[in-house]
């Protein structure tokens, strides 16, 4: 088991947006969560990270606890995160971009001799291959598509060499065509590096053809997990979710 | 960023710079030399907030209190403290260097508009303190008598030491600027919250630009109180730390020399103006305009202009 909240709950004011979620992910596994809007999602992913502290509750990631890290602490334990709206640095170049990531997983981010402009070039190139950004390499972030865009965003959370990975509705936004090429992309990653996935999608052609489990979430609760066929039988799913989705 | 034969290029451009600067100084009269002495000074001072406004993204709106502290501990560890100069001169960053952390440490507590006010609150409390504490600091009356290095202690010798100290420190800040740091530092800028989910802690990044920022800033106090030959409350005033941001927005702070051309207008316009109109601080707020509405990015930044957002 790689991650595991106990009672996760989030407060703001009197709304529970997440409420005692208890969830494990396994190892290697890609997880979809689903759930209606305003289910508690990304506030579930929010609140794990530590971008917004937890009410109450705990989560484990690895071995560890993680509940009262600073968020950069926990994504330096291996964590990564992509945001359901894209967080890049948009005036500094695709290349640029990933060779940060690759300057804080290589432990030279105070490091005031090298010559940054060379430093990790290769493992930035390959990088930028593996996302087919390669052609990209000297545009700025900021005026990329949107869909490159997410592909940067991946790509830059990649270079951290993450051993789990959260992805806020990665293909949100893109053509549909982009959409299944990105999931692809991430599923095959996932498979050569060993990665878990866990990610946030409201396209259910995407959930049911790329994620081994998924778990469902309702006004902050997590209803159930299953496979998706469990989940595509299950009536209450269909009730709260699938149904409204219908309609 | 800049390839190759562009920083041959830029390499030259500064060598032929100091070279016309040079001359000038030997050849013009005293007073119009120490101009230029002045221009070295104030650039300085001006891209060492660079550091933090242009490539960092961060607000430091109380600059001149490192500016302020370089020169009065110099001063003070020189006149009461009976130090030769180059003693002096370490000691005056030491206690600049330790200063500033603890001032960081305040500053750095939350985010970045609290850190502007914070920085801009330690500057009047420390000119507040140099205007006050009369016995100590000479007040608003200040001291007189910093000595000048003995062999450079003619006008064109004096300009001579400020421009090695000053290239000495460019070249310190354009490696810091160059390094993996760097890279860092213009994430920073761009977006503090991707820093932060990369697994580095901003803020202690942001303290470690701070001390830098601030050490080059002292060294440029110490030079100006070596320049004046005292040490006077407006070096920590907040008109002074308002300059430095205006050089910086002048000049254009997505360049490495913007700060520099923007010190250099800056400098000019205060020193040679005021001798002809009375209200020089007018015509200074007119080419503040003119810069930031006409070019974007100042005199130097508009090649680079084009940053998305």
């Amino acid at each position: 088991m790689i991650l595991r909240t106990v009672d996760l709950t989030k407060d703001f004011g009197s709304l529970r947006a997440v409420d005692r979620v208890s969830m494990e992910i396994e190892e290697g596994e890609v997880r979809a969560i689903i759930g209606p809007n305003g289910a508690g999602k990304s506030t579930l992913l929010d609140v794990v990270t530590n971008r917004s502290r937890p009410t109450s509750g705990r989560s484990f990631f690895k071995s560890g606890e993680i509940t009262r890290l600073q968020p950069f602490a926990v994504a330096a334990l291996g964590l990564g995160r992509c945001f359901q709206v894209s967080k890049l640095f948009p005036g500094l170049t695709v290349f640029e971009n990933i060779q940060i990531a690759c300057i804080s997983k290589g432990g030279m981010v105070y490091d005031i001799y090298s010559t940054g402009k060379h430093v990790f070039k290769k493992e930035v190139e390959a990088l930028l291959h593996a996302i087919g950004l390669d052609q990209m390499t000297d545009e700025l972030a900021g005026y990329l598509s949107y869909g490159d865009q997410r592909r940067l965003e991946i790509g830059i959370t990649l270079a951290m060499k993450p051993a789990l990975l959260l992805l806020d509705e990665p293909t949100a936004g893109v053509a549909r065509a982009e959409g299944h090429d990105l999931m692809r992309l991430v599923k095959s990653l996932a498979a050569n590096d060993g990665l878990t996935i866990v990610f946030i999608e409201h396209d259910m052609d995407m959930v049911f053809k790329y994620a081994d489990r998924i778990s469902v979430m309702h006004l902050g609760r997590l209803i159930t997990t299953g496979s998706p066929d469990e989940i595509r039988s299950d009536a209450m799913v269909k009730a709260i979710y699938l149904g409204e989705e219908a309609s | 960023m800049l390839q190759r034969p562009y920083r041959v290029r830029s390499m030259l451009l500064g060598l032929a710079a100091i070279a016309v600067l040079s001359i000038l100084a030997a050849l013009l009269p005293e007073h119009r030399s120490e101009l230029i002495t002045r221009m070295l000074i104030m650039a300085l001072f001006a891209t060492s907030i660079n550091m933090q406004v242009g490539y960092a993204g961060m607000m430091p709106l109380g600059q001149s209190q490192f500016f302020g502290l370089g020169a009065y501990a110099f001063g003070l560890l020189c006149l009461k403290g009976s130090l030769s100069l180059p003693l002096g001169f370490v000691g005056g960053l030491a206690v600049s260097i330790v200063l500033s952390a603890i001032i960081g440490y305040f500053c750095l507590r939350s985010d970045s508009l609290t850190f502007a006010l914070l920085h801009l609150a330690f500057n009047i409390l420390l000119v507040t303190v140099a205007e006050k504490w009369i016995s100590f600091t000479g007040g608003d009356q200040g001291f007189t008598g910093v000595p000048r290095p003995d062999v450079f202690s003619t006008p064109f010798g004096f300009y001579c030491f400020v421009l090695v100290v000053v290239v000495v420190c460019y070249v310190l800040i354009s490696m810091v600027l160059r390094s993996p740091f760097g890279r860092v530092m213009r994430g920073l800028r761009e977006n503090e919250e991707r820093i932060q989910f990369l697994g580095i802690d901003s803020k202690r990044f942001q303290f470690a630009i701070f001390i830098f920022s601030s050490f080059f800033s002292a060294v440029a106090g110490i030079l100006w109180a070596m320049l004046q030959r005292g040490v006077f409350d407006t070096y920590m005033g907040l008109i002074l730390s308002a300059e430095g941001l205006m050089m910086c927005l002048i000049g254009g702070m997505s360049s490495f020399l913007g700060p520099t051309v923007g010190a250099a207008i800056v400098v000019i316009v205060s020193t040679v103006a005021s001798t002809y109109i009375n209200q020089w601080q007018g015509l200074l707020g007119i080419i503040i305009i003119v810069c930031a509405l006409g070019f974007r990015g100042g005199i130097l930044g508009s090649r680079k202009s084009a940053m998305g957002s």
